[in-house]
């Protein structure tokens, strides 16, 4: 007997790019899935995604057609990881060279995953963020990230001190 | 995309234009990842990722104020954790970091450790300092209930008096843990806690062989600190465990209890009353080779129970007839090795096991233990450290897949060549178990620090070469100290 045909749903990126993708690959976005939810009768409309360009998210079903059929985290299991964690930044091979893209794209699937709701996505996009950190100066981290030093030389000395106290030894 | 704002007034910093930021909120997902050391680091680049970093920064505070010197520091450590740990040993420091608010207003945490071993050079002196510590004390008594966020409270060998105890019984903490406190002075009195403690954990000395004497006083702080909401007790006292099990709520999922309570008429029948359940550890001194019957459980209690740890005497009376057992640890038998016979009436389908006894590994152990588990995922062997590096070279011991975890107590060495050894049983441990991702090796010594070495296969992140044999082994030195023997 033949395997029913998976439904396949539009989408349409902000800058006009559409895909026509199988609705349990999309079903890896929360925001994706309740929103077909949501919907009783089948639509033709593609659904907006007015926060993703098309070079994004082509990249974002790339991930989520690798991870299909995956359970998805319950927010249980995020909750006692929260609680037990000392969080690890280790990414699988697979995910390491997805991820292995310019800096400019690694934060637009950042945001890309956090819009869309992708737990597992958003989570190698800053395990990676995290591995760039590491290891870092403060002035090193602010020229990677094009951050801003906006401190007076009085808070400078202030946070010298707390970070003292913070020290682990 | 939208860009947050890390616009400052001066020293201003070159940014690279080319890159783009990343939201806020985004960066306080980033951080969670981030050890201490980078915390420090990334909070010292703006004041928006100060903010950031603050409430993981000092999240959890200890108060050490001894310096360089050998103390239970690391007992605590490894139970708080290794993220957002501030120690400060500075007794005029403790007090400076605490008045400001913004980090009083973020730790969740908060642990008293003033008792390090301490070596001063006169008497006078050791005095002054101990004059110092107990007042500094006071002090941080006084300021914890201005801390809004505090959840969890430790004390580790401090005097209890009942004004300390008149502010602890007023914290709306859910976690207390008393170790190797005196409590001085209490009586029982109308304070009330707010009933928001889910978790009590007392700690005693260990020399106190029967610390039956303390019961008056510490049953009367279990009574005022009892909450209908508590999850976790822990206690070597049989006074206040009987006391928890005459009132019962039925919340408790985990105890943590002296072996003789099971002989109280209160426990047999309260353990019908805890539906939720799931781990009970009943300790008992080591070498014990009696015990008294226990009265047979109510049917039907505690249906999820799924980690045993206990004599093998009562094992069958709590384990019979539950499916839902998944780990079972056998203490302290008085045997130099281990019966088989004990280890067969351990289910077949747990996916740990942990068996402790004061002799060697026998050539039997490793065979008997292959053969009998089906699903074991968690092995742990602690005994004199004898005969493990025989019992791995046996050729006879057929291998163990399912083993992810295999900790043992083995000789070591000294701490300069600890690591050289982790590094040759590591080829013996992979033999046997082919899929173990970590191993703990535990020095059985308790006459100096001990030494634990553990070996992660994937303690490097994001690195899978595929060489999963010999050459993957990584090893990592964690020198434990003392009080954690």
């Amino acid at each position: 007997m033949a395997a029913p045909a998976t439904q396949q749903i539009k989408i349409r990126c902000n800058d006009e790019k559409e895909f026509t993708v199988d609705r349990d690959v999309l079903e890896r976005s929360v925001l994706i899935k309740n929103m077909l939810e949501d919907v009783t009768e089948q639509q033709d409309a593609p659904i907006p995604l007015p926060n993703v360009s098309g070079p994004v998210m082509a990249k974002v079903l790339e991930y989520c057609t690798h991870h299909r059929g995956e359970p998805l985290p319950s927010a249980d299991t995020e909750q006692s990881q929260d609680e037990t964690r000392k969080r690890t930044t280790d990414i699988s091979e697979w995910d390491q060279k997805f991820i292995t893209v310019d800096q400019e794209m690694l934060f637009e699937i950042i945001l890309a995953a956090n819009y869309l709701d992708i737990k597992s996505l958003l989570d190698v996009g800053c395990k990676t963020v995290a591995n760039m950190i590491k290891g870092k100066t403060p002035e090193e981290i602010r020229k990677l990230f094009n951050i801003v030093n906006d401190f007076t030389p009085e808070e400078e000395a202030q946070i010298k001190k707390e970070n003292e106290w913070a020290e682990d030894r | 995309m939208a860009k947050s704002k890390f616009r400052g007034k001066r020293k201003p910093s070159q940014p690279n234009p080319n890159n783009r930021t990343l939201l806020p909120e985004l960066w306080l997902e980033i951080i969670t990842f981030l050890s201490v050391q980078d915390l420090r680091h990334l909070s010292k680049c703006s004041r928006t990722l100060r903010t950031f970093s603050i409430p993981y920064l000092f999240k959890t505070f200890v108060t050490h104020p001894f310096d360089g010197e050998q103390s239970n520091y690391s007992l605590v450590r490894q139970a708080l954790g290794v993220v957002g740990i501030v120690r400060v040993r500075k007794p005029e420091d403790c007090l400076q970091v605490l008045s400001r608010p913004h980090i009083s207003g973020v730790i969740e945490t908060f642990a008293i450790l003033p008792r390090g071993i301490t070596l001063r050079n006169t008497q006078q002196e050791a005095t002054e300092v101990s004059y110092e510590i107990d007042s500094l004390i006071d002090q941080l008594f006084e300021l914890l209930p201005k801390l809004p966020k505090l959840k969890k409270l430790v004390c580790s060998r401090i005097t209890l008096s009942k004004e300390r105890v008149d502010i602890l019984l007023h914290l709306p903490v859910k976690q207390l843990e008393l170790q190797r406190c005196i409590l001085r002075g209490f009586a029982p009195a109308v304070s009330k806690s707010p009933g928001t403690l889910e978790s009590v954990t007392l700690v005693f000395y260990p020399n106190i062989f029967d610390p039956a004497w303390y019961d008056s006083e510490w049953v009367a702080l279990f009574k005022a600190l009892f909450s209908p909401s508590l999850k976790s007790i822990q206690s070597p006292n049989i006074g206040e465990v009987l006391y928890t099990m005459a009132r019962c709520p039925p919340s408790i999922t985990n105890l943590n209890i002296p072996v003789e309570s099971v002989t109280s008429p209160h426990f047999v029948s309260a353990m019908g009353r805890c539906p939720q359940l799931h781990t009970i550890s009943l300790t008992c001194r080591r070498g014990r080779s009696t015990y008294p019957p226990m009265h047979q459980l109510p049917p039907h209690s505690f249906p999820q129970l799924r980690y045993y740890a206990g004599p093998v005497e009562y094992l069958s009376g709590f384990i019979q007839g539950r499916q839902s057992i998944k780990g079972v640890h056998l203490v302290h038998t008085p045997f130099t090795a281990i019966p088989a016979s004990s280890i067969e009436l351990v289910p077949q389908a747990v996916e740990s096991f942990e068996c402790s006894f004061p002799g060697a590994i026998g050539s039997f152990l490793l065979p008997t233990i292959h053969s009998h588990f089906s699903s074991l995922k968690k092995l742990t062997i602690i005994s004199r450290g004898l005969g493990l590096r025989e019992a791995l070279e046996d050729p006879a011991v057929i291998p163990l897949p399912g083993i992810r975890h295999f900790k043992a107590s083995a000789f070591i060495g000294l701490r300069d060549d600890a690591v050289k050894h982790l590094e040759e049983y590591v080829p013996l441990l992979l033999r046997v178990y082919p899929g173990l991702e970590v191993a703990e090796l535990v020095r059985p010594m308790v006459d100096e620090s001990q030494v634990t070495l553990v070996w992660n296969r994937n303690m490097d992140s994001g690195i899978d070469d595929g060489r999963r044999d010999e050459r993957d082994v990584r090893g990592s030195m964690r020198v434990l100290e003392m009080d954690e023997v």
